[in-house]
């Protein structure tokens, strides 16, 4: 018993915590949501969700299990078919201009360049005339893309057009920003680097960012929660609050510790929810598994 | 520059057969004349302004048909596309039209505006703006979905989402409607001036042919081949170029 204590304390997986976040200080109110498209695939279930303002949430789960249903239910893109959605207490009908949806491709305007990509979704969030091209400016240079302004985006390489996407995102400044797979197309070592960037801009600014991935690396060096969802039907397994410093370092013994439990909870979901659940294996067995 | 004269050796190669087989003469010279003599006969037409004025005529009243055509077919396209009303009512019935040459229209339009520049108008119109629509509307139909979602999620909407993404977006499509817009109308025209006095183009034909003057024939012919390669080699082809380049839709190289 003591020992067992003793072990649960020495592990990193301390540093997860349950969260438990009630309504009333939620700035997003997920609940009893549930969605079946109109092919009978169910993608959510009951889900209940509540995100507090600021908070960097990672929806964590293997493809299919509604990660993106969810996120578009709440950027306003999916009218879910059962279940409320609310932000600051108002059901979310529609897009509006406290959200902001970032999607795997950049999908800049590619008749635009990227300064007139940003000054164009500016005007359209209805900021003066006069502020627009600084502040387009402003934000190129935040995502470290100066010089490029009057460049057309099919001339930019991957990783730069998603750094201009992430610019406009950034500069329309709402408060919460839905992120789906931003980086999911992107080389490792662009990846890396846009991760530290966006958690660079993150850490400066109040945005809530609710962000969709299928790596438990990825999640576990952004985020401040990780929800760990499981397909068929796509349903929440795991709301777990992160509680290690940033930024991290991705070669920490501790994260990769919390990686290897976090990938453990998504194999058993997915086995879950084929039928049976796996039977426990030993340690060294798992891990063995897990080596990539 | 190895393309360039491999054209230049064909047309080259086509006059000279052709001179030689107008010089066989199988046939009445007055009937095939070779190219020396319509060269001749282009020449006299436009050194005393016939020819000249003849181009105008036709060409601003191409003008004034096409800009009707492109005012209204650009808009007719984008309604098909984005209003359910136009797309199960409207649609059916241009694509109906669509399929009656414009000609047919003649007779129509001559009992209706009378023997004059709005009957051929009329009938240019409507050989040109239904193809515009239409291409216009598959321009649209093909728009990135990804790009729709980005301007809701940026709260793009009304005329800004209209003039700023739908139609900058569908804008390849649009040019290459109106590039087929062009030639229908430039077909329409031709077919219209012939039937009547119009001081066209076509009216020139059709003198040649009254006079039994072949070699003006065939260098009115001539001139209409002419003006129909620059409009749709030079110009057109050139916008589109642009056009796709810029759009990130051709290598840029």
């Amino acid at each position: 018993m003591f020992r067992a204590l003793l072990a649960r304390w020495k592990s990193s997986l301390r540093l997860f915590e349950p969260a438990q976040v009630s309504s009333q200080r939620a700035q997003i109110s997920v609940s009893a949501l549930g969605h079946r498209y109109a092919n009978k695939v169910v993608a959510l279930k009951d889900v209940n969700l509540n995100i507090r303002a600021g908070e960097f949430v990672c929806l964590l789960g293997p493809s299919g299990c509604g990660k993106s249903t969810l996120l578009y239910a709440l950027a306003g893109h999916v009218v879910p078919t059962g279940g409320t959605v609310s932000i600051e207490g108002k059901p979310i009908r529609g897009p509006g201009p406290d959200r902001l949806l970032m999607f795997q491709e950049a999908a800049l305007f590619p008749w635009m360049t990227v300064l007139g990509n940003l000054k164009f979704a500016l005007a359209a969030r209805g900021v003066p005339r006069a502020e627009r091209e600084p502040r387009a400016r402003e934000f190129i240079r935040r995502v470290q893309l100066s010089g490029f302004e009057d460049t057309l985006p099919h001339e930019l390489s991957g990783g730069m057009k998603m750094r201009a996407s992430l610019a406009r995102a950034l500069a329309v400044d709402s408060s919460v920003l839905l992120m789906d797979e931003p980086f999911g197309s992107l080389d490792a070592q662009t990846r890396v680097h846009m991760q530290e960037l966006l958690q660079s801009i993150w850490l400066r600014s109040s945005k809530t960012v609710v962000f969709v991935t299928h790596d438990v690396h990825e999640a576990l060096m952004l985020s401040t929660r990780v929800v760990v969802m499981a397909p068929r039907p796509g349903r929440i397994v795991k709301d777990l609050e992160v509680h290690l410093a940033m930024p991290r370092s991705g070669e920490d013994p501790r994260l990769s510790e919390m990686a290897r439990y976090l990938r453990r909870l998504m194999r058993e979901a997915e086995g879950g929810a084929r039928g049976a659940l796996p039977p426990h294996r030993p340690r060294a067995d798992s891990e063995a598994g897990l080596r990539h | 520059m190895k393309r360039w004269a491999r054209k230049l050796g064909m047309l080259v190669l086509l006059l000279v057969v052709w001179e030689a087989v107008a010089r066989l003469g199988l046939w009445s010279p007055h009937l095939f004349p070779g190219p020396v003599k319509v060269a001749r006969s282009l020449h006299a037409l436009a050194a005393d302004g016939r020819l000249g004025a003849a181009v105008l005529r036709s060409l601003g009243r191409l003008g004034r048909a096409y800009l009707i055509s492109v005012g209204t077919g650009i808009p007719l396209g984008l309604a098909i596309a984005r209003l359910s009303f136009f797309r199960d009512a409207v649609k059916p019935v241009v694509m109906g039209l669509q399929a009656l040459p414009s000609i047919c229209w003649l007779p129509l339009a001559l009992l209706w505006f009378g023997l004059n520049d709005s009957a051929i108008l009329f009938v240019v119109v409507m050989g040109s703006v239904l193809s515009i629509a239409i291409a216009t509307e598959d321009g649209v139909n093909g728009i990135d979905p990804q790009l729709i979602r980005v301007a809701h999620t940026l709260g793009v909407r009304g005329p800004r989402f209209s003039f700023g993404v739908l139609i900058p977006a569908a804008l390849p499509g649009i040019v290459t409607g109106l590039k087929l817009g062009w030639s229908f109308a430039w077909r329409a025209l031709l077919a219209g001036e012939l039937l009547f006095v119009s001081g066209g183009l076509g009216q020139l034909l059709t003198l040649g042919r009254e006079l039994m003057d072949v070699p003006q024939v065939m260098a009115v012919m001539v001139a209409i081949i002419a003006i129909g390669i620059f409009v749709d080699r030079v110009f057109f082809q050139t916008v589109e170029r642009r056009v796709r380049r810029r759009w990130g839709l051709l290598p840029s190289m």
